[in-house]
């Protein structure tokens, strides 16, 4: 067992025959995304491996991603400014695919993006928006630092700009191991953070293209 | 049910994994942000281009440039001004004339100038002089059929005092012949430039008929009036029409009304030519300059040789023994060159209110004899006659200039 909650249970499950290991997700609400998943590939993030349906009861087949934890990393070293970008990037990529589906991932930060060789793939996604308690501290708070953007606090709807703050919140973590609010990255980085992190999500970048371009 | 098209294992439909080896067994597409261009190397990429542009445009605007619009008109502004310039044919110096279309006759020479004009764009003022210091060179060429019987011919360009306006002329021999050709006037500016300038003429061919004695009966004043007024009334208007008449002697009249037959005589080996003895009358009707060659006219003293109402060139031709051997009236205009005026009361009456002056030359002609060589009346015309080579002897009076005509007689000889 992963992970429980009123409305499911993730489990890690291996398979007989093969050794093989996968993430094993029921739940209850809608499926549409992880329907909508089945039928691509994103190297960013988990492959959806099967998507079944019984009335409201969904139970969802996932890759399994074994590799390092970036949060578990963060904690002995930062990122280089090239590291940072390198996985930025493919961070965004995920929430691309994401927001392509009309989901948001609400969820971005360390201890959700896992390094396996030179590819970060996100993982723990809310392609479904119902399995995550709203605006709880202990899925939206790395210790002292707020990965969710204000408006997830129930300030306003939440939108895919709220994982653009998140994003710059953590490029922020990967390069000084602080929140933007207390020691902001200096440099042309600095300013993509503090786009990404203004309150007012109207005043951040308004797609994951946008937020690209400035990286890159 | 369908099977796994990895391991054969049974599935269920619409299943996207195999329980029995763990792999995906439905088609995925790989899903990946649209590719752009990074917003840094879009600008540096376009500022790269507007860099070369500026640099390409700057090259451009400093080479020589060519002015060739296909036309007869071609306006050039340089550091002084703007310049209108053209190609025409006529005198208005404003008027490009870029087709040009003229009508000849069979057999005819002409000689047409191509005038090169240079105007002040705003003022209109002839800016000839102080454009012309800028040209390196002018030149003309004509592109024309190669098979063409006659070909056109062209002098170079250069400036003409009978065209103080034109900056520049070149002179077009053509014959009906020659054919359609295209003018290119080629100006070579001294800082590079190049203008050209295009004139295209077309020629129609005006259709032309003769009629010889062999195939036709003119014998007798009859048969000859018979056959002008036939032509006069089968042969189009336009039509230049050649009666070529043998050496007799007409001792009845001839009218000629219709159409602008051109009579010219002959001589035969015994000496005898062509002769009316009387009048043949021109009416006022005739369109066209009706052209008498090499014959005679011999008269009693009682009447006219040649009472003329519409336009009539002499040559070659005498009249003698005419109470007035040639009258000009109404709205004639005459002409006489290489004649003889001899025994006649009045050789030459002008005595004509028309308005169309043909030729003011009266050249080489001999008056003998005659009670008033040279009477002028009335003359259609201010500027002067011209009788340049013509011989004034044993006249009454040899000019009784009646209406104060201005004459060139500088070059007349009186005896």
């Amino acid at each position: 067992m992963l992970k429980e909650s009123p409305r499911g249970a993730v489990r890690l499950i291996r398979h007989r025959a093969t050794g093989q290991r996968f993430v094993l997700r029921q739940f209850t609400g809608s499926a549409e995304v992880y329907q909508r998943l089945l039928g691509c590939t994103c190297p960013n993030l988990p492959a959806v491996f099967e998507a079944v349906s019984q009335g409201d009861r969904h139970i969802v087949l996932e890759e399994y991603i074994q590799g390092d934890n970036l949060g578990e990393l963060l904690q002995s070293a930062l990122c280089s400014p090239r590291e940072t970008r390198d996985i930025a990037l493919q961070i965004c990529r995920a929430l691309w695919t994401l927001h392509s589906m009309s989901a948001v991932h609400r969820d971005v930060k360390p201890e959700n993006i896992i390094l396996r060789g030179d590819n970060a793939v996100l993982i723990d996604f809310d392609a479904a928006r119902l399995h995550k308690p709203e605006a709880s501290a202990g899925t939206q708070i790395l210790g002292t630092v707020g990965f969710a953007a204000p408006e997830q606090y129930g300030l306003s709807q939440s939108d895919l700009r709220s994982d653009i703050y998140s994003l710059g919140v953590l490029i922020n973590v990967m390069l000084t191991g602080e929140h933007p609010s207390k020691k902001l990255v200096e440099g042309r980085m600095g300013r993509v953070v503090q786009r990404c992190t203004q309150v007012n999500p109207a005043k951040r970048y308004q797609t994951i293209l946008r937020l690209m371009e400035a990286i890159e | 049910m369908k099977t796994c098209p990895h391991c054969g294992a049974p599935l269920p439909d619409g299943a996207s994994f195999c329980h029995n080896c763990a792999r995906a067994v439905n088609a995925r597409s790989r899903v990946s942000p649209p590719w752009h261009m990074p917003r840094r190397v879009l600008y540096s990429t376009l500022l790269i281009v507007l860099v070369l542009a500026l640099a390409v445009g700057g090259w451009l605007y400093t080479r020589p440039k060519v002015y060739d619009n296909g036309t007869a008109e071609v306006i050039y502004t340089d550091q002084d001004g703007t310049y209108q310039i053209l190609a025409g044919y006529g005198t208005d110096r404003f008027e490009p004339v870029h087709e040009y279309t003229t009508e000849c006759e069979e057999r005819e020479e002409y000689r047409m100038p191509s005038r090169l004009y240079i105007n002040h764009q705003e003022s209109g003022a002839n800016a000839k002089e102080v454009f012309i210091r800028k040209v390196e060179a002018v030149t003309v060429d004509v592109i024309q059929s190669d098979d063409s019987p006659i070909p056109w011919r062209w002098s170079e360009p250069k400036a003409m005092s009978f065209a103080p306006d034109a900056a520049m002329i070149s002179l077009l021999d053509f014959t009906a012949q020659s054919g359609p050709m295209e003018l290119i006037w080629t100006i070579h500016m001294e800082n590079g430039d190049i203008i050209r300038l295009y004139q295209k003429v077309e020629l129609i061919p005006i259709p032309t008929y003769h009629y010889y004695p062999e195939d036709t009966p003119m014998e007798t004043a009859e048969e000859l009036q018979t056959l002008v007024d036939k032509i006069g009334a089968e042969v189009e208007e336009a039509a230049i029409v050649y009666i070529h008449l043998p050496p007799v002697t007409y001792t009845g009249g001839l009218t000629i009304e219709q159409c602008s037959v051109n009579l010219i005589g002959s001589t035969d080996e015994k000496g005898r030519r062509t002769t009316f003895t009387s009048t043949v009358r021109l009416s006022s009707t005739l369109d066209n300059i009706v052209y008498f060659d090499d014959i005679d006219f011999v008269g009693n003293r009682n009447s006219i040789g040649i009472s003329a109402a519409s336009r009539l060139h002499l040559t070659g031709c005498s009249l003698s023994g005419w109470k007035t051997g040639l009258l000009g009236y109404g709205y004639a205009w005459v002409n006489a060159d290489e004649c003889v005026f001899e025994d006649n009361l009045v050789g030459f009456h002008f005595n004509a209110t028309g308005g169309y002056v043909s030729d003011r030359s009266y050249l080489d002609n001999v008056f003998r004899n005659n009670g008033t060589a040279v009477l002028l009346e009335q003359v259609p015309t201010d500027t002067d006659l011209i009788f340049g080579g013509t011989r004034f002897s044993g006249n009454g009076t040899d000019i009784d200039n009646r209406c104060g005509q201005a004459l060139d007689i500088s070059k007349a000889i009186f005896e």
